[in-house]
């Protein structure tokens, strides 16, 4: 009983830090990473969903814009019409309170960080049959009501959150223009209260890049909404 | 049975004479009619501590700003099996999950078994939505409201597997500690968590 309790256990705790890779910047979670990885590879012929973290590699995608059109890294351009320096890639929704407290905040980030090169790219993750709130035609509409000025782009069949590791909305991603992650994480250090935000490390590790240097902090965790899937 | 009987007998009680009490202490409410049917915000006085975190005001669960006085609740070692779980009124599955800890609780109340329900509600719906909610369930389970906003600080300090989302549960006897960062599928995978780290040495 207990050992096969044990065994679920070790194997969820290991997809679950597969998935988050991400998101675990201490030694302790890079050993227990490798780990995983080489445990899942023995036990697991199966495709598994592997998370990127800072300094991986951003995998490609290829999705639908709520305006109809396709859109990927080669086609996404930034306030100026040029091939942008980076991307605020930002795995959100329409309908997690915590995603919805940022929209606002991601519409500057967008206005202020695009014509320096760096768009938002928001990716909606979650199953419209889970949650119909977060339907094509409701991300249409909820971009319209509030003028989104970015790419609201659907994870249609959540093939690309996987790739990510992506496991909460709001959950950001900046990738530079050789496609590498430069920060992963929170958006600033105060989710509830705009006015009370003394760090935007957002933008903080914009300026970083811009400068040639490596993002300080470049992993910030944050509460935020799981991803909605159909339970297997 | 009996004793979840009459703990539920007793909380309704509570909670009752609670919202009379508070109607006519309150100065701006004493001079209309006690309603029963719209209790105030502030109305259910259940004075009954979590763990050694004390109720904040004349709320029936302690607000806690800082992770750190919440932190000794994954320390305890005493015997006893403890299941916290995080959630949130705004947070859906972690609601639809909320049955199948009221269930545990009935079911593990004989034995050593202590749930506490860790809301992170936001700061401002602390006092009255997250009181509603617990009113209107009503919730009979142990809340606090944890409203420490340094959550890059904390998170790691619940679980270094944690990303951020929710519903999460940690499961701890002793040493022997479990990490669910996923809602429960149904009441039996609860109870099966829960029996591997209570059957445990």
């Amino acid at each position: 009983m207990f050992h096969s309790f044990a065994l679920f256990a070790l194997v969820f705790v290991l997809g679950f830090s597969c998935q988050n890779s991400s998101a675990t910047d201490t030694a302790e979670a890079e050993t227990t990473e490798e780990q995983t990885a080489q445990t899942v590879s023995q036990t697991e012929t199966e495709e598994v969903p592997m998370g990127i973290k800072v300094g991986d590699k951003a995998p490609a995608f290829e999705l639908k814009n709520i305006d109809g059109e396709m859109y990927s890294f080669e086609n996404i351009k930034d306030a100026n019409g040029e091939a942008p320096k980076g991307f605020v890639v930002t795995f959100t929704c329409n309908t997690c309170p915590y995603a919805v407290m940022y929209e606002d905040r991601l519409i500057e980030l967008h206005n202020k960080l695009a014509p320096q090169g760096y768009p938002v790219v928001a990716i909606q993750p979650n199953d419209p049959e889970v949650k119909e709130g977060d339907s094509f035609t409701a991300m249409q509409e909820r971009a319209a009501d509030k003028g989104f000025p970015f790419h609201y782009l659907m994870d249609e069949g959540q093939v690309v959150y996987p790739q990510y590791g992506a496991s909460r909305t709001p959950e950001i991603y900046l990738i530079d223009a050789d496609l590498t992650v430069r920060y992963h994480g929170a958006i600033d250090d105060n989710a509830q209260d705009a006015s009370a935000v003394t760090v935007n490390y957002v933008e903080k590790a914009v300026e970083a890049i811009e400068n040639g240097q490596e993002p300080d902090p470049a992993d910030v965790k944050a509460i935020g909404c799981t991803i909605k899937t159909k339970k297997i | 049975m009996l004793r979840f009987t009459l703990g539920v007998c007793t909380t309704l009680l509570l909670l009752t004479a609670a919202c009379q009490n508070t109607q006519s202490a309150n100065g701006s409410s004493a001079a209309e009619p006690t309603s029963l049917a719209e209790p105030e915000p502030e109305a259910v006085v259940e004075a009954q501590q979590v763990l050694h975190l004390k109720t904040t005001d004349a709320l029936p669960y302690p607000i806690v700003e800082n992770f750190d006085d919440l932190a000794p609740i994954f320390e305890r070692r005493d015997g006893k099996t403890y299941v916290i779980n995080f959630w949130a009124t705004w947070c859906a599955p972690c609601v639809e999950e909320l049955p199948y800890f009221e269930r545990l609780a009935e079911e593990t109340a004989d034995q050593h078994v202590e749930i506490v329900m860790v809301s992170l509600d936001f700061k401002r719906d602390v006092r009255e939505k997250l009181l509603r909610f617990i009113q209107d369930r009503p919730l009979n389970l142990p809340v606090i409201a944890l409203t420490d906003t340094k959550t890059n600080v904390w998170i790691d300090k619940v679980d270094p597997e944690w990303g951020g989302a929710i519903p999460i549960t940690v499961i701890y006897k002793g040493d022997e500690r479990a990490f669910i960062a996923e809602q429960f599928s149904d009441y039996d995978e609860l109870a099966q968590a829960v029996n591997s780290i209570q059957s445990s040495n």
